[in-house]
């Protein structure tokens, strides 16, 4: 997977593409390492998020648990990505839902 | 990667006729080790992407077989690894045959699913590949057929389903 990340005052935006599954789920998760520190809020980005498996929503799950009292959205994700995230009872996290 | 119209090149897999598949260029027949789940996955998808336009069914075929394979490499074989054999068929509409040789596991009774209304927080990490699975298989079903885990999934229901 491809990762871009921005930050704007105390908000870190992750813009992904690529697959999120067991091999992307290990990158995302060396890519968001430590990522929360100092932050209010972390928005990931999955608009070219083109695949997920349960391998991404763990490392998604794994982010958040990491990131106590930090904001974490999930923005632009896709028709069936999103629905995964949903049926898995990621909702909370979709901004766009 | 095909056998012969017993079935697949291995003395032990479960005959053709047992699975309901057949030497046929609308079925693809895989048996490699379990620990190349990445292999088998695009093997199988590059097959299924050939049989059908419909991107939701590819999505879906694609995360079911992820889900199994992975799930098989993991933890399947306790001491070491062993055969999958999986076969996709895409005669009449499109299904995936998924076997291992490991302990004994019927994902439909035996597989702890989450409970999706908990906070995230206080969810464990795990168990949301069986869940999945099930929301977006038409079928799911399970056989144990000598020493074979058989798990088949149907992605797009044929005249017969």
């Amino acid at each position: 997977m491809d990762f871009e990340t921005t930050v704007e005052g105390t908000t870190v935006t992750v813009k992904a593409s690529g697959k999120l599954d067991s091999i992307g789920a290990q990158e995302f998760s060396q890519a968001t390492d430590g990522l929360s520190k100092g932050m209010k809020s972390i928005v990931l980005d999955f608009e070219d998020v083109s695949y997920v498996s349960s391998a991404g929503l763990r490392s998604v799950l794994k982010l958040k648990m990491g990131s106590k009292g930090v904001d974490l959205r999930i923005v632009k994700a896709g028709g069936m990505t999103a629905e995964i995230f949903r049926t898995a009872g990621f909702g909370s996290l979709l901004k766009d839902a | 990667m095909c056998g012969s119209d017993e079935g697949i090149a291995s003395p032990d897999v479960p005959s053709r006729e047992v699975l309901g598949t057949t030497d046929s260029p609308d079925v693809l027949e895989v048996l490699m080790e379990a620990d190349r789940p990445q292999e088998i996955l695009e093997t199988l998808c590059q097959f299924a992407d050939g049989h059908t336009e419909d991107e939701k069914a590819r999505y879906v075929f694609r995360l079911i077989c992820d889900e199994f394979l992975e799930n098989i490499a993991s933890y399947a074989y306790t001491s070491g690894n062993g055969p999958v054999y999986a076969a996709a068929d895409a005669r009449d509409g499109l299904r995936v045959i998924l076997m291992d040789k490991g302990v004994p596991f019927n994902p439909l009774t035996d597989a702890k699913v989450p409970d999706v209304n908990l906070p995230l927080e206080e969810r464990e990490v795990g168990g949301c590949g069986i869940l999945i699975s099930r929301k977006f298989a038409k079928r799911l079903e399970y056989r144990r057929i000598g020493d074979w885990n058989v798990t088949i999934a149907v992605i797009i229901e044929g005249s017969e389903d």
